[in-house]
């Protein structure tokens, strides 16, 4: 069974080391309130194009900083390097094991969204929405490859 | 699915490794297949029951329920 979406087996060195660093990045700047770095000042043109809170929006060059985006972009492409990329082998168990882990993903983040949606009010909310935006990818990861290379550990052969 | 992969082994004496090296497939899908976790497509019932000189029903057997 041929699956056109996915990339070749080499892209997942590059989605480990993007999706790690930034998985760590994002908890610790989420956790520990970092500081968020990267001031760059929006050129007016840009300005027009881009969404920024209303008040900033008034001036002609807003002041954004790009650390935040840079984590979430990195951990994005890094997980999805790692979700689309092939294994070694791709066989037929492994493709099965990949559709599970879709549907397991889906179906888990679903749950934990509606229980946080009777959990979670107004800004806390907001930060159910932050996590949110990863968790799809994060648990397909880490079901694929708990299933893949963990499971056989524990089960006797 | 049933199926008696383990048997075959030992009569051949080869290892898990082996004998997914030789249908082109993973060990983890050969243990899989062996735990009856996993029924393989019929592609890979028919290359399995090749590589012991075996029918594929001889290697492979429904269950009650399938």
């Amino acid at each position: 069974m041929k699956n056109k979406l996915l990339i070749a087996h080499r892209w997942k060195i590059l989605g480990w080391l993007l999706a790690v660093p930034a998985f760590i990045g994002g908890i610790s700047f989420a956790l520990f309130n970092f500081p968020d770095y990267l001031q760059v000042t929006v050129p007016e043109w840009l300005a027009h194009f881009i969404w920024i809170e209303s008040f900033m929006s008034d001036t002609p060059n807003p002041t954004i900083y790009l650390l935040d985006e840079v984590i979430a972009l990195s951990l994005l492409i890094g997980l999805l390097l790692l979700a689309f990329s092939k294994e070694k082998v791709e066989d037929e168990w492994i493709q099965q094991v990949r559709l599970e882990s879709f549907q397991w993903a889906f179906l888990v983040n679903s749950l934990l969204l509606m229980a946080f949606i009777v959990l979670a009010h107004e800004s806390p909310f907001l930060s159910v929405m932050v996590y949110n935006m990863f968790t799809p990818l994060l648990i397909f990861v880490a079901r694929f490859y708990y299933v893949l290379y963990l499971k056989p550990l524990f089960s006797k052969n | 699915m049933k199926n008696t992969i383990r048997v075959e082994r030992a009569i051949l004496n080869i290892s898990q490794a082996e004998l997914a090296d030789r249908v082109q497939v993973t060990r983890q899908t050969i243990n899989a297949i062996e735990l009856e976790k996993y029924a393989p497509s019929a592609v890979l019932a028919m290359k399995i029951a090749r590589v012991f000189g075996r029918r594929v029903e001889e290697v492979f057997a429904l269950e009650e329920g399938d």
